[in-house]
């Protein structure tokens, strides 16, 4: 996750290093907001929480509490925007979806797989990366793909068993499910 | 009650199964944890399969990261003063909106080209072409489009600080920070073909809008008056405020109320504008005339400026729309496929003269056109349905 070098030049204050810190939890945080609060308002709430983690960074030791600060900051912070949300609209029929505990449990378990699948994904050379993206996550055919890239349709079947060589061995078993439903 | 760190440590075990490096002790606990609530298994299902993977990963795709980097950069150096949050307000919008585009020209972009051939043949076989639903587009007073429908559930800012809620098919307006002096902010409400919605005004007037409708209204009510502006149909229940009458202007007349309930329909394509009132009083005003109408009348404006007022008439088959239904009395072939055209998105092509059969009768909006054809058909119509296109031969 984060190297030593990368944690103790956020602890002292470097932008870059912030930078890269944000970068690897920032998405994941937004799954996992936006599982819990209005989706507005989710990305509002993550930025929030990296605010008041770039402010009390010198208190954090290793990567894992800074995890754990950012999301106990997001689910606080959500649970009060929810409270807040019920008193604003008491007047209006449906409530933002509740915030229990099922539903953070889940969403931080979505969030996390999220941001793993995504991470063998971008380990793949880009051209292989593109086809495996618009064959299985966009369901395009060969041609269809190929039509998109720009590249021949050989180039797309070659690109896609390269592909599907790494991620198996990245996914074992559970690529049985991901990609051969 | 667990705590986030648990739930971290238990996504790091299915993480670890999914990339296939979980060791049988770690396996062990997973399993456990999976036992301990039909809710655990029933997640662990639904998680580890192919449509749900897939859609997290579209999701994590679609977050730009970009603009949220700057704005947090913006809230760390620039500082909370006033004058900044405007700029940091505009990247929000530019953010949901560049979202938007992307999300939307994504769905066209599969549309278009996912696995067409397959698709086309789809509907010849089928003939099915599905109901409308909640569709609407809301315009910001800045120009920026918002696509609302039944799934998007959402709060607005408006530049005067006017906060709009979206909940249950319905876009309701709370209250702003506006000053009796300020610029009024204008928004237009949009449905699309094969679309309707609810709309309630920041004084609480609520309006079903029905498909192909258009409604301009201010953010918030000033002056002495309440105006909106109506291209379409939309039915409304006024809020009572005898010192600030509402006033709905269509292209060819004036609607002038205090509180009450009606419906108007003055669709570009109809020979008339229809001014039907269920409860209160309003009173029509075209260019030349001016009627007061009274509950279950009908005031009809003709092409030639002519104001006449129906007494005898259905006042159910008038706002039949809004409950959901298509409701005829003696209506002709044309006037029915008219309605049918704006709700099911699709073409009417009449081959030689048309059929000259009256109709009487209800049908729901829910159904796909099929079952609409289908009564049609019963009474004699000669029709095939084409892809998108209606053809009614006599």
């Amino acid at each position: 996750m984060l190297n030593t070098e990368t944690l103790l030049a956020f602890r002292n204050g470097d932008n870059e290093a912030f930078k890269h810190v944000f970068n690897v939890f920032y998405k994941r945080l937004c799954i996992f907001a936006a599982g819990i609060a209005n989706a507005e308002l989710a990305e509002d709430i993550v930025q929030e929480a990296f605010v008041k983690l770039w402010e009390r960074r010198e208190t954090f030791n290793h990567s894992e509490s800074i995890k754990g600060f950012l999301y106990l900051t997001i689910k606080n912070t959500c649970i009060n925007a929810y409270k807040h949300q019920q008193i604003v609209n008491k007047h209006l029929s449906t409530l933002v979806e509740g915030v229990d505990e099922k539903n953070i449990a889940q969403s931080i378990i979505e969030a996390e797989v999220a941001y793993e699948l995504q991470k063998a994904i971008q380990m793949l050379p880009l051209g292989c990366r593109k086809v495996i993206y618009l064959c299985y996550f966009k369901e395009f055919s060969n041609q269809e793909t190929a039509d998109v890239l720009d590249v021949s349709i050989n180039t797309v079947k070659t690109q896609k068993a390269r592909g599907m060589k790494i991620l198996r061995l990245l996914f074992k078993e559970a690529l049985i499910w991901i990609f051969f439903f | 009650m667990e705590s986030t760190e648990y739930n971290i440590y238990i996504a790091d075990l299915v993480s670890k199964l999914l990339k296939g490096e979980i060791s049988a002790e770690d396996n062990a606990l997973l399993e456990n944890w999976k036992k301990d609530s039909d809710e655990n298994m029933e997640f662990f299902i639904k998680l580890t399969s192919h449509e749900y993977l897939q859609e997290i990963q579209n999701k994590y795709n679609l977050i730009n990261s970009e603009f949220a980097w700057k704005n947090i950069n913006n809230k760390l150096y620039k500082e909370h003063s006033s004058k900044r949050s405007i700029p940091i307000n505009l990247f929000k919008y530019a953010a949901i909106i560049t979202l938007f585009i992307f999300v939307a020209a994504l769905l066209f972009y599969n549309h278009q080209t996912g696995k067409p051939t397959v698709k086309n043949n789809q509907v010849l076989v089928n003939n099915q072409i599905h109901p409308g639903g909640k569709h609407a587009v809301l315009i910001l007073s800045d120009g920026h489009k918002v696509y609302l429908g039944s799934k998007t559930r959402k709060l607005i800012n408006e530049d005067d600080g006017t906060i709009l809620h979206n909940i249950n098919n319905t876009l309701a307006y709370g209250n702003s920070n506006l000053k009796a002096n300020d610029v009024i902010l204008y928004n237009t409400l949009v449905i699309p073909r094969g679309g309707e919605y609810q709309l309630v005004l920041s004084d609480g007037t609520k309006i079903w809008m029905n498909s192909l409708s258009e409604l301009r209204y201010p953010t918030k009510f000033t002056g002495s008056e309440r105006n909106v502006f109506l291209k379409g149909e939309a039915y409304f229940e006024v809020a009572k405020n005898a010192s600030m009458p509402f006033i709905v202007k269509t292209n060819k007349a004036e609607i002038m109320v205090l509180g009450t309930h009606f419906n108007i329909t003055a669709y570009e394509d109809e020979k008339d504008v229809k001014t039907t009132l269920i409860e209160g009083s309003v009173k029509i005003k075209s260019q030349t005339a001016s009627r007061l109408l009274k509950p279950g009348e009908q005031a009809v404006l003709n092409n030639d400026g002519q104001l006449n007022i129906n007494k005898d008439i259905n006042v159910g088959e008038a706002i039949a729309w809004k409950n959901g239904l298509f409701e005829f009395k003696g209506s002709d072939i044309e006037q029915i496929m008219r309605k049918a055209s704006r709700w099911y998105d699709i073409k009417v092509i009449y081959q030689g003269a048309m059929p000259d059969t009256k109709f009487t009768g209800r049908i729901s909006r829910d159904v796909d056109i099929s079952g609409l054809m289908d009564i049609l058909r019963f009474e004699g119509v000669n029709l095939k349905i084409d892809g998108k296109n209606i053809i009614i031969k006599k």
